[in-house]
């Protein structure tokens, strides 16, 4: 027990030391490299063993190989929706700026992240449903309600002059729409569909139960979702020490890093 | 309590002396309500019937959206928001009056003419009081979700549009649980799944958006 103490207690202290803006910036300056090798490293790897190397599911033949970029995203841009929420919440709770800074940053990723996985979902979807959008579809819709919701964000912290207010209004805006988030991952599920409507999009179960996938291809699957998980990591690291020093622009360490 | 009854009277009696301005956001929601439906002109007859629910809805999601700026913005302009909010009086219990009073004078015009709106879009029998629960149930989510986008932009000098962008999002589910009941009822199926899930859209709202608007509020004010 003595052991998961102390390292709670360092985990705490880096916690706390992380809520400084300098630090931050210093200790991201120095996890960028590694980030930035590990993120191309994976993505080589994912993308060259998926599209060149893997076999093929007899079913769908050679286009199911966009999976590899569809589902990543489409969980990334989930998990950034979330990761925003949090961040922008305890910005408000506990007015902690480098929350703020971090919810901040978070945004426009995500909103790449979920433009790229409504994209090559419709790409996939012609060849295999044979529509590249479905109105009625509740998972295409809640998605695309997930974009708009990013997109709120973004227009709402460019509105707003006060970078505290805006971090804010984000908070309370990216509250009120987190209910899409397991509304998203319950779409599939057939209790759901019984009350909004069917759903063409599979769930992900189905992938598994029917003999579809193979270790490799779970394999590749799991180091592109890495992939991507390491590529959000990485560009936020980036936004935040860009945001970090606009904001910080007036304060001495930030004048010294810009001379030197 | 007293001074939230206090409070919906006033806002009450603001609405009446100001009655032009809710008159003409109901003109409006006609209009809208016209406009589509002359844009199945040329056509047969069914297909309005077919999307009558649907054109309803819409336009009551535009209507409110037009008129939720009445919900805070003289308050905002004339500082009476202000003095809300210094109140000893939780700011969220003030926030649900002004918002019953809001969807009295912005939602209730609509349930109470809509067997008029019903005719002009010849909504089919079948659907007819079913149409009828969800836009019950469904005008005062309206309400409630714009408080929080309409709270977010008050201090803002071009809020307007961007209001709708931000609401839109927020508005969708409501839309898909309501008219998702109106199109199972139209081809005989079990629809109360649809109005249990509104209901409970409802509640959430009704008990979470006076406290996130009273927060929103005292963000935009501070």
């Amino acid at each position: 027990m003595g052991i998961f103490k102390a390292l709670w207690r360092v985990l705490v202290r880096f916690y706390h030391r992380c809520s400084s803006p300098p630090h931050f910036y210093a200790i991201a300056g120095k996890m960028l490299p590694w980030c930035v090798g590990l993120t191309l490293t994976l993505f080589a790897v994912g993308i060259i063993w998926g599209l060149g190397f893997a076999p093929s599911v007899s079913k769908q033949g050679e286009v199911y190989r966009i999976i590899y970029i569809h589902v990543p995203a489409a969980t990334l841009s989930m998990l950034a929706y979330v990761f925003v929420t949090i961040a922008a919440a305890i910005g408000m709770v506990w007015r902690m700026k480098m929350a703020q800074i971090v919810a901040v940053s978070a945004i426009p990723i995500g909103t790449g992240l979920t433009l790229v996985a409504l994209l090559t979902g419709m790409i996939w979807g012609h060849p295999t449903w044979g529509t590249y959008w479905e109105w009625n579809d509740p998972r295409m819709l809640l998605v695309f309600i997930m974009f708009l919701l990013f997109i709120g964000l973004v227009v709402i912290n460019n509105a707003i002059e006060d970078k505290t207010t805006a971090a804010n209004a984000i908070a309370i805006l990216s509250i009120s729409g987190l209910v899409t988030v397991p509304l998203i991952k319950m779409s599939t599920s057939d209790e759901f569909q019984k009350i909004v409507g069917k759903t063409i999009h599979q769930g992900q179960t189905e992938m598994f139960n029917k003999n579809q996938m193979t270790p490799e291809i779970a394999y590749i699957w799991l180091i592109m979702i890495f992939a991507f998980l390491l590529f959000f990591v990485t560009v936020l690291l980036m936004r935040i020490r860009n945001e970090i020093l606009e904001r910080e622009q007036n304060t001495k360490w930030v004048k010294e890093k810009i001379m030197s | 309590m007293s001074i939230f009854f206090a409070l919906m009277k006033r806002d009450l009696q603001i609405a009446y002396r100001r009655r032009s301005e809710y008159v003409i956001s109901f003109m409006f929601l006609i209009i809208i309500i016209s406009i589509f439906a002359l844009a199945t002109r040329g056509h047969d007859a069914k297909i309005l019937s077919t999307i009558g629910p649907g054109i309803l809805w819409s336009s009551a999601l535009l209507a409110t959206l037009l008129s939720l700026e009445q919900l805070f913005r003289q308050d905002y302009d004339d500082g009476t928001l202000e003095q809300i909010i210094v109140s000893q009086h939780p700011t969220a219990l003030m926030v649900l009056a002004k918002l019953i009073v809001h969807w009295l004078v912005t939602g209730l015009p609509l349930i109470l003419l809509f067997p008029v709106l019903a005719l002009m879009v010849s909504v089919p029998d079948k659907v007819y009081w079913v149409l009828f629960i969800t836009l019950l149930i469904g005008t005062p989510i309206l309400s409630f979700v714009g408080a929080i986008g309409l709270a977010l932009t008050v201090g803002l000098s071009r809020g307007g549009l961007m209001l709708a962008i931000l609401l839109i999002p927020l508005y969708i589910p409501t839309f898909l649980f309501g008219l998702g009941a109106v199109a199972k009822a139209a081809d005989g199926l079990d629809y109360m799944p649809n109005i249990m899930m509104l209901l409970g859209i409802f509640i959430l709202w009704f008990s979470l958006a006076p406290i996130l608007t009273a927060t929103a509020l005292k963000i935009s004010l501070r």
